[in-house]
């Protein structure tokens, strides 16, 4: 099996997240300024539970800038610093495929974003025993939405642990790429080229924020953004475990 | 094998794998976008909205225009900050109708093109508006692509959204009265997929309405909705030219104070029989109203009996009572319980709970009629109205008069007529109507200018129906459950801020450091 | 069980570094085999190849008669592998690790509890298993390092220098836990310190430049390889005009010499190496005696194969010279005119320098002497006193000592070596 295996890197992973501090002060602090900025939602939209809620999960800045900053901080250290450590020597030499590190990695990684945005879920539940149900379906699929968004900004920060040496660099090139596809659109405009321009039209397709995140915050799904969030997880997965092997290959 | 040989292999080797490896990732960035693209593709999409009010779809009557689309439609927003007393009401708008126009992208990318200008780039606005030939900017443009002239031009708060001005005597804020978005849009879709507008000749010559007349008596407002809704509107002079226009799609006789002569009114026929279509919106003028060349005349020969005088009913004075004797007696409002609710024209404003003024109308009753006529009477007016008959001097007292036998009850005030084409006409082509229709309308003062903001759905929706354009009108109004908090129970706000703004961070902390210090050794 | 044959890795753009070069070589079922080679020999290379770490860039190589690429899983599991740097995760607990481990491997949950206890008892772990590997010394790193490799029974155990980096004690258990591992296990253990595979290793494999040098058990290695044996002469002659040639003609004649090197004079002692097949030590003293020489070293020297080693890896043939007695004791002699001036930078003189084998502690060898004596030959006139920059340890390049530095430093095992791969 190609993935044998990546259920236990998973779990040591998720061990080695959570057994350490700092998953605990990341989302401790990331919780504190969703939890304030869900209260100003909610005062903001008149108690529209379901808005507030996709605010807070979904379209807000605060979600976004979250969402860019923490994936490459959690995934920074994952190929970067076990390669410095002789670790994953080890683990490529055990009896698993590089596949299945890389997929053991990266579902870590996204579990931790899933605990995360999760509270987006927590707060709907609190509002429910307040009173006021949200819509559930819609609360659930802006949910999956996040951990879509999360496992591809999560698989090009595993990218650049796995292209860099070290885990800051690693954090800093993760950022810059995420920051980058989060602006293709912005950046398409800005080409000069005119919207009629095939390659406009292209990149403006790879349209995260308005378009392919969008459709699942509020509360849709669609064959054609799940697919592209998949599809791109895994290809950026795909060059992980193309970079990890290489070690083996280049110098 | 010789050293040299083996390490120009070993080089070639890795190079060969540095090339295989990219063209794997290169393969794989293909497949990426494929999967994308084929995800996208319409017969292998799919979607499902979730959500309980299912808010992310469009509504299937708009669903059904834009599927049917032969062509794909381009909208081109023009929307600026809003400012002034009306800036929440229109930020509220825009928004809308931004977001109706992305879901219609979203559920139909192949059939919608979206461009939002930002008005902040003047220089490239203000070219596009030139190429569009805009003069004004919150609108919203359809066209399809290569037609640009033929486009259709939605304004923000005319088109697409209606509003209340708001009472400062009363501190009543501006309101959004009604969000037409879906309405305009599909109306601008079928208009600009269209390949020619139908047309609508208004018959001038016996003192009938004017359409190109701004007054607030005329029909001004009438003919820049039917223009902004797909319709053609030109003029026809039975004087001039006796035999109705060939390409007559619906043809309007409002009002007319004058009668028509013998052959006129045979000539209207003879084009009804064949097929026609015609809105008969008889005058309140009693001199007009039967003999030789009146349109009642006319409304006989197709099953509709008018009746003498017109409908009045009792109005609430000032202390409370029903009182008539009031010429606001002439003025009429027929809610929900006076319209056809499956009629193509009304059934949409039954679903909108909407109330249509009507003043100074005529009332219809059933005639003599030709087996192969369906008639529907599409507006009723309130069980406790009378036909106020004109007195002598030919003025109305606005009373239940029993001297005059004026007869009260509930009375007709519009028949929506259908009719087989005479089987002696030879169907032309296959766009030749199978049928004829008429609309019989009592209330021609309802068609002016003056209230025609309160008429404009109804109006519209008898155009497009004898236009054999009815299934473009309905309108489905939104309505959301209202999940809101109350902000003003102090309670749950404050329970939310402390448990989701402080309580989760904190336990998350406490759990934290709790493992820290059970694994320190 | 272990059969690699034309191994070859480049290493650099265009393969321009020749990390190993040809290597074939067999190891059988139960064998303990030693690496030795010095820093960047290939030895890591090698190691990291058969575990299928790396591919090779030509030949091949098999384990169990698998094929450590095509069958690279199943090779995998069948190895247990412990690499230089002890990759341990030091936020687990010893047993997390090892379970960790268990799982990685596939191993049933009884299988587990079964091997877990046992190895910890085989290496040593006694009541660490509960222990955060992060708060664990070195030493006790690589147990659980080797409780780690050893967890899964694996038929073949590769092990990178299992031993840099520990004080000679730890040393000392890690090499009598592998000689208890010899008799269950195929051993492939790599170090470049000679004492360490004599101690462990029936058979020795020696590296030197990607290539395999010598390949046998100790003894074989030293008869096949052994080399010259020679009488060091180190001998004042007088002033006299020619008398170094005059002395190196009396030498050649006496019997048993095969030949005779001038080696130089440095201050008033001209030296000379007589290779001979015998002991001469008292013929060239009597000579020595009949002619007033004034010795000051007169020694026999046969070569150990520590020397072996230490000649194959450093390609002593176009280097200063080395000399040994019994003792693994150098004599090193620098003609001053060529040591630089302030030749106090390391390196700037390194290839001058003969240098002598194990710099670092260990009982059972002969115990390490250097003597440098430049310093104490007669200052030529005018030149300044000369400094040597020493390596206490050969192999480690990096790790330089200015024995005329105003305090050496005390001999200590020197701070672990760096990678020895590129």
């Amino acid at each position: 099996m190609l993935l044998s295996g990546s259920w236990t890197i998973y779990r040591r992973e998720l061990a080695g997240l959570f057994l350490g501090p700092l998953a605990y002060v990341l989302l401790g602090l990331a919780l504190f300024v969703n939890g304030q900025y869900f209260t100003v939602y909610l005062k903001e939209v008149s108690g529209e539970v379901t808005d507030a809620l996709t605010l807070s999960g979904g379209v807000s800045v605060v979600y976004w800038i979250l969402m860019v900053v923490l994936p490459p901080l959690v995934t920074m250290r994952m190929v970067s610093e076990e390669s410095r450590s002789g670790m994953l020597e080890l683990l490529l030499t055990s009896p698993v495929s590089d596949a299945a590190v890389v997929a053991g990695k990266l579902v870590a990684a996204v579990t931790f974003m899933a605990v995360l945005w999760s509270s987006n879920l927590f707060y709907g539940l609190l509002c429910h025993f307040l009173g006021t149900a949200p819509d559930w379906p819609a609360l659930l699929v802006m949910f999956a939405g996040s951990v879509l968004v999360s496992a591809l900004l999560c698989a090009i920060g595993l990218c650049c642990s796995a292209a860099t040496s070290t885990p800051i660099l690693a954090a800093f090139l993760g950022l810059v790429a995420n920051v980058v596809l989060l602006s293709v659109p912005y950046l398409a405009g800005q080409l000069g080229l005119g919207e009629r321009h095939w390659l406009v039209r292209t990149l403006s397709e790879v349209d995260l924020v308005s378009r392919h995140a969008a459709s699942f915050m509020r509360g849709v799904l669609d064959s054609r953004h799940l697919a592209f969030f998949l599809a791109w997880t895994v290809f950026f997965a795909f060059v992980t475990t193309r970079l990890i092997e290489s070690r083996r290959w280049k110098t | 094998m010789t050293a040299p040989t083996r390490e120009r292999f070993g080089w070639f080797v890795r190079l060969r794998i540095g090339f295989q490896v990219l063209l794997g990732v290169l393969l794989a960035l293909a497949a990426a976008a494929l999967v994308t693209w084929l995800a996208s593709r319409p017969g292998l999409r799919w979607r499902h909205d979730v959500t309980v009010e299912s808010r992310n779809t469009l509504p299937d009557e708009l669903s059904q225009i834009v599927g049917r689309l032969p062509i794909p439609v381009e909208f081109e927003v023009f929307f600026q900050r809003p400012s002034g007393p009306l800036a929440q009401i229109q930020s509220q708008a825009q928004e809308r109708m931004r977001e109706l126009l992305f879901l219609a992208r979203t559920q139909y990318p192949e059939q919608i093109h979206v461009v939002d200008h930002d008005l902040a780039d003047r220089a490239g606005v203000s070219n596009r508006m030139r190429e569009l030939a805009l003069e004004e900017v919150d609108v919203v443009v359809a066209f399809t692509r290569g037609k640009e002239k033929s486009r259709s031009v939605l304004k923000l708060l005319r088109d697409i959204a209606r509003v209340d001005p708001g009472n400062p005597a009363f501190q009543t804020p501006p309101s959004l009265e009604a969000f037409r978005g879906e309405v305009a849009m599909a109306l601008a879709l079928l208009k600009v997929a269209q390949d020619d507008a139908p047309k609508v000749y208004f018959a001038t010559g016996h003192g009938e309405r004017d359409p190109y007349d701004t007054d607030p008596r005329q029909l001004g407002r009438l003919e820049t909705a039917l223009v902004s809704e797909g319709f053609e509107v030109k003029l026809w002079n039975s004087k001039s030219e006796p035999a109705v226009p060939a390409d007559c799609t619906v043809l309007a006789l409002v009002a007319p104070t004058q009668l028509y002569d013998d052959k006129e009114i045979n000539q209207i026929e003879a084009y009804l029989r064949r097929g026609g279509r015609a809105l008969v919106a008889p005058s309140y003028a009693e001199q007009v109203f039967d003999g030789p060349g009146s349109l009642s005349i006319l409304l006989r020969r197709f099953g509709v009996e008018p009746k003498a005088g017109l409908v009045a009913q009792y109005v609430r004075s000032t202390t409370g009572a029903m009182v008539d004797g009031m010429k606001e007696c002439a003025t009429l409002a027929i809610g929900p319980d006076g319209m056809d609710r499956r009629h193509p024209i009304t059934e949409s404003l039954w679903r909108a709970r909407l109330v249509l003024p009507i003043s100074g109308a005529r009332a219809f009753e059933r005639g003599k009629q030709n087996a192969q006529t369906v008639m529907s009477d599409i507006l009723r007016s309130p069980s406790e109205s009378w036909l106020d008959l004109a007195g002598d001097n030919g003025l109305h007292d606005w009373a239940l008069d029993s001297q005059l036998e004026e007869q009260s009850g509930q009375f007709v005030l519009a028949f929506a007529v259908s009719f087989a084409v005479a089987s002696d006409v030879q169907p032309g082509a296959d766009a030749a109507p199978k049928q004829g229709r008429l609309l019989a309308f009592g209330a021609a003062e309802s068609m002016t200018s003056a209230i025609f903001d309160y008429t404009r759905d109804f109006l519209l929706n008898a155009f497009n129906w004898l236009a054999d354009r009815e299934y473009r009108v309905s309108v489905r109004p939104r309505e959301r459950n209202v999940r809101q908090i109350d902000l003003k129970n102090s309670f749950a706000l404050s329970t939310v801020q402390r448990v989701a703004g402080i309580g989760l961070p904190l336990g998350l902390a406490l759990i934290g450091m709790v493992l820290a210090w059970r694994r320190r050794r | 069980m272990i059969h690699v044959e034309h191994l070859t890795r480049l290493f650099g753009p265009f393969g321009a570094v020749r990390a190993i070069d040809d290597l074939s070589f067999h190891i059988e079922r139960g064998e303990v085999v030693g690496f030795l080679g010095p820093n960047g020999a290939g030895k890591t290379t090698t190691l990291r190849i058969l575990t299928g770490y790396l591919p090779a860039s030509s030949g091949s190589a098999r384990v169990c008669g698998l094929d450590v690429l095509r069958d690279s899983m199943r090779v995998r599991k069948k190895i247990g592998y412990l690499p230089e740097s002890v990759p341990l995760y030091r936020d687990l607990r010893v047993d997390e690790m090892l379970r960790f481990q268990a799982r990685l491997h596939g191993m049933s949950r009884s299988d587990f509890r079964r091997r877990a206890p046992a190895v910890a008892e085989q290496v040593g772990l006694g009541d660490l298993t509960r222990a955060m590997i992060g708060t664990l010394s070195r030493g006790q790193r690589q147990r659980v390092g080797l409780a780690v490799a050893l967890l899964p029974e694996p038929e073949v155990l590769i092990l990178d220098e299992p031993t840099s980096g520990l004080d000679p004690i730890q040393r000392m258990e890690v090499r009598k836990l592998l000689v208890e591992l010899g008799s269950a296990h195929t051993v492939l253990v790599s170090s470049h310190i000679l004492p360490e595979i004599e101690a462990v290793a029936q058979r020795v494999i020696i590296l030197a430049k990607g290539k395999i040098a010598a390949d046998g058990t100790a003894d074989q290695l030293v008869s096949k390889l052994g080399g010259e044996r020679y009488v060091e002469v180190h001998a004042a002659l007088g002033p006299a005009e020619g008398a170094a040639s005059k002395a190196r003609e009396l030498l050649a004649k006496l019997p048993g010499v095969r030949s005779v090197q001038d080696q130089g004079r440095v201050g008033v002692h001209h030296q000379f190496r007589i290779v001979c097949s015998e002991d001469l030590r008292e013929d060239v003293g009597a000579l020595a005696a009949h002619k007033g020489w004034a010795l000051r070293e007169l020694s026999f020297r046969q070569p150990k194969l520590e020397q072996i080693f230490a000649k194959i890896a450093l390609e002593f043939e176009s280097q200063p010279t080395l000399a040994g007695g019994q003792g693994a004791e150098v004599h090193l002699a620098v003609p001053a005119a060529q040591v630089p001036q302030a030749a106090g930078a390391a390196g700037s003189g390194l290839t001058q320098l003969a240098l002598q084998g194990t710099g670092q502690a260990r009982p059972p060898a002969p115990e390490t002497r250097v003597v440098a004596n430049s310093a104490g030959a007669a200052p030529a006139p005018g030149s300044a006193p000369v400094r040597a920059v020493y390596n206490l340890n050969p192999f480690e390049q990096g790790a330089h000592r200015d024995l005329s530095a105003p305090k050496p430093a005390p001999a200590k095992p020197t701070p672990p070596p760096a990678k020895d791969s590129p």
